[in-house]
């Protein structure tokens, strides 16, 4: 037996994304749409027995799809992120047109020295006579994450990774990653592996992939997101 | 000058943007290359003595990139 036609008269959607849903035999109920990238799951103890919930696990997508070249400018940024609490930053085949120019991720458009702190390990190549230097490195003066630095050299590539924890909520975002960058026959680059924060208290709705002198011209960034 | 190319998600549009450095992206750049100056003066001063040396015991270069190698 179906729901009455006087008991789904008076069950109705009454905005943008309301769900008419079983409540029972012969009785209906609405179910309100729910938060933005929530997903519908069963719930016996709702009236309905369903509810909106965020995707259980983790539930990395790539945000930009394809990815977003590194071309054309000094700084790319990817905007209107939004719930995402886990955010992975990938750059492939990263080139500069300046040799000895940084790698630099900024988060929210937000270039305050003080919100970027982080210490690590440093790798140099000084020279073509010196021999390669391991030292420790730390920020908290810099508009942005400082990974890795291009050799002399404008042929100089760079790849590597930032894993960003806790972009969903308005206290500290911890971040770990890992970059490096090649000597394409110059010298003074530098590889570095850090672990610091974010301190910044909004939400992460954008992401930053900068060169900090020259234009990028040449890679991919891909920025994956999870719930 | 800052040239900065914005991919927005939510509209899924590219636009490119010329805008003025910050204070602190101001004061990072003025700072780094002051940095990059005394960087590369210190490694000419270091490459002279360097040079000096090699001259002094008659090596050439190549040939001192091999004892170090």
């Amino acid at each position: 037996m179906g729901i009455s036609k006087a008991t789904a008269s008076s069950v109705a959607p009454g905005a943008k994304g309301d769900l008419v849903v079983g409540s029972a035999t012969n009785d209906a109920a609405i179910l309100t749409v729910g938060t933005n990238d929530h997903v519908l799951t069963a719930d016996s103890s709702t009236a309905t027995g369903l509810k909106w919930a965020a995707a259980a696990g983790a539930n990395w997508s790539l945000l930009n799809a394809g990815g977003t070249s590194l071309t054309g400018s000094t700084t790319i940024t990817i905007s209107g992120i939004s719930n995402r609490n886990k955010l992975l930053i990938l750059i492939s085949g990263g080139s500069s047109a300046n040799g000895g120019s940084d790698v630099g991720i900024r988060f929210n458009a937000d270039s305050t020295n003080a919100n970027y702190v982080w210490h690590g390990t440093r790798i140099t190549n000084p020279s073509a006579f010196s021999q390669t230097m391991i030292s420790t490195t730390s920020g908290g003066g810099d508009p942005y994450f400082k990974f890795a630095v291009f050799s002399d050299n404008a042929a100089s590539v760079t790849q590597g990774f930032l894993l960003l924890d806790g972009g969903n909520s308005s206290g500290v975002k911890v971040v770990n990653g890992a970059f490096s960058a090649t000597a394409a026959g110059g010298t003074n680059q530098r590889n570095e592996t850090i672990g610091g924060a974010y301190l910044g208290t909004s939400t992460i709705s954008s992401v930053s992939v900068i060169s900090s002198s020259g234009n990028w011209d040449a890679g991919t960034v891909f920025v994956y997101g999870s719930a | 000058m800052i040239i900065e190319k914005i991919l927005d998600l939510e509209t899924n549009k590219e636009t490119i943007v010329e805008r003025e450095m910050t204070a602190e992206e101001m004061d990072y750049f003025n700072r780094i290359a002051a940095e990059k100056t005394a960087e590369a003066q210190a490694l000419a001063t270091k490459e002279a003595a360097r040079q000096a040396v090699l001259e002094k015991i008659g090596l050439t270069t190549d040939e001192a990139k091999l004892l170090l190698s």
